[in-house]
């Protein structure tokens, strides 16, 4: 196998067929897991520049003000007069062309024309980020009354959060809500959704019983509900313990800053980037995080002092290789490899 | 008011590809959609690329001056990630120019010194689990040796490895925007790792 696969298979540079083929190989040479290993070794340092720079404030706006600005100069008289006639019809003096302006100065025209314009770009984004604003605090309420059915499971439970088992039909991150649909503990079907995303039925979440017996019987439905039963929020995968390898959830003892739930990262066939975006809940901007001491907070980039939360150190969807690898999956991901 | 609300969730909704031939049918409010999307996505890019925030901004902005101005030459249905990062690598490799190139790094900020003015390698950097302010600060510094080090790549190595680690881009999206055959996007990210071990052995070995 070329380098270049394994380095295409590790940064998710390969399209579908070709990781696939990798994968294969991957299971059957353990020359080629060897030199994964030591690809991944030697790559660990550039991971310590993830986390993105920030674009600065008012971006967007003074983007769309120079577009428009510079629609207005080049074309000044077929963007002028769709501006201003839809947005100001008063400032027209009728005429379409610019030699028709009698009552304005060019320069006021293309001033008028370009305040005009840039009204009409921002006219879409303004409202979206209004709207972005109210479902960001609806998300974040929604994952506070989770938390109330989180914490009192934990508490029956030796202090453990609820999550996947390392093998079997319950190895999958949307689990968590099957514990708490189980214990009763989940308000409505409706929370495992994010009001930012207008789904508007919500998902069966089946019993602990069901998914064992659907495993055993049929796949493909067991496939397609557990991929639907954790709704729109991503959920903490555990941990291997260094010392016993075992797969370990995370407990009230651990750093209260701890993420535990989010907004649900892309999926690999949403398109490419999925492995450095943002949740699609809230349009890429940002991600509701719910920690372990029960706050919630947005943060814009995946990133949590330098931990991709939606990757363990290996760049893996899998669980963190360590206390200290959180790594939150959506409702189909499996805590181990196959 | 609510059917502005219901029309912006439905561009939401809508593919890159789809906005911008709405936008080519004359909806121009998608324009400010598409910006927004790419706000912090292009916005990183070309500030890892440029390595200034200023110049980063204005290149920004240019690109989607730029879209707006060539909205005639996207064809319908053509992936638009690309297409955007084609114009923006352009437009920065033409801000670069005009700015006159931006200064090497030198080979000693793979270096450091700490308060006690000892020199550390990049890897000695090697994660650790604690965090507390003085983690906090190797963190820092660590980010910075990283950067450093691949700052001083050569341009078109430095511009793969941005593309492939940073920002996602398959290989053959790579290509594309780089106007290069699959091969060389191979190769030159291969050359790029090489010489970023070797510049971090380099950094270990001042030590001794």
């Amino acid at each position: 196998m070329e380098q270049h696969d394994l380095l295409g298979y590790l940064l998710n540079l390969l399209d579908d067929e070709s990781s696939q083929a990798v994968e294969r190989e991957l299971q059957q040479s353990s020359e080629a897991r060897r030199k994964l290993t030591k690809l991944r070794r030697n790559l660990a340092p550039l991971g310590y520049d993830n986390e993105p720079p920030a674009p600065p404030a008012n971006l967007v706006f003074n983007t769309l003000r120079k577009v428009a600005e510079a629609a207005c100069r080049k074309e000044p008289s077929r963007n002028a007069s769709r501006a201003i006639r839809k947005v100001g019809p008063g400032l027209s003096s009728g005429s379409s062309g610019v030699s028709g302006w009698t009552r304005w100065r060019r320069m006021d025209v293309l001033i008028a024309a370009s305040i005009a314009f840039l009204g009409l770009l921002m006219a879409a984004p303004a409202i979206l980020i209004l709207r972005e604003t109210q479902s960001r605090v609806a998300c974040a309420n929604n994952l506070r009354e989770l938390y109330t059915g989180l914490s009192t499971w934990a508490a029956d439970h030796s202090d453990k959060f609820p999550g996947p088992e390392p093998r079997g039909p319950l190895a999958r991150a949307g689990v968590v809500m099957v514990r708490l649909n189980d214990g009763q503990l989940l308000g409505s079907p409706r929370q495992v959704n994010c009001p930012a995303n207008k789904v508007r039925n919500p998902p069966h979440i089946p019993s602990a019983e069901e998914l064992h017996h659907l495993f055993e019987k049929n796949r493909d439905s067991y496939h397609q509900l557990v991929r639907r039963m954790g709704g729109c929020y991503a959920y903490h995968l555990g941990f291997s313990n260094p010392e016993t390898k075992n797969l370990e959830h995370v407990s009230f003892n651990c750093d209260k800053l701890t993420p535990i739930l989010a907004d649900r990262p892309p999926r690999s066939e949403e398109g490419p980037g999925w492995n450095v975006r943002n949740s699609p809940n809230h349009g890429g901007r940002g991600q509701n995080v719910l920690r372990v001491g029960g706050n919630v907070q947005f943060v814009t980039n995946r990133c949590l002092d330098r931990d991709d939360i939606y990757l363990n150190s290996r760049r893996r969807c899998r669980a963190g290789q360590g206390p200290n690898d959180n790594v939150l999956g959506c409702s189909e991901t499996q805590p181990l490899s196959d | 008011m609510s059917e502005n609300l219901e029309r912006s969730e439905s561009l939401d909704l809508c593919s890159d590809e789809e906005l911008l031939t709405r936008f080519r049918q004359g909806q121009l409010d998608v324009f400010g959609s598409l910006v927004r999307r790419y706000e912090r996505e292009l916005y990183g890019y070309l500030r890892r690329y440029l390595g200034d925030d200023t110049l980063a901004e204005d290149v920004f902005q240019n690109t989607f001056v730029q879209v707006f101005q060539n909205i005639d030459k996207y064809q319908d249905g053509k992936p638009v990630r690309p297409w955007l990062y084609t114009i923006a690598t352009n437009q920065a490799i033409d801000a670069l120019r005009r700015a006159g190139r931006r200064q090497a790094v030198s080979l000693d900020q793979l270096r450091t010194t700490d308060a006690n003015g000892e020199l550390h390698s990049l890897l000695e950097l090697m994660p650790s689990s604690a965090v507390d302010p003085f983690e906090q600060l190797e963190q820092e510094e660590r980010r910075e040796r990283v950067r450093a080090s691949v700052d001083q790549l050569p341009e078109h190595l430095r511009l793969t490895v941005i593309l492939a680690y940073y920002q996602g881009l398959k290989y053959r999206e790579i290509a594309d925007v780089l106007g290069i055959p699959v091969g060389t996007v191979k190769s030159r990210l291969h050359v790029a790792l090489q010489k970023l071990q070797e510049a971090w052995r380099a950094g270990a070995a001042a030590l001794e």
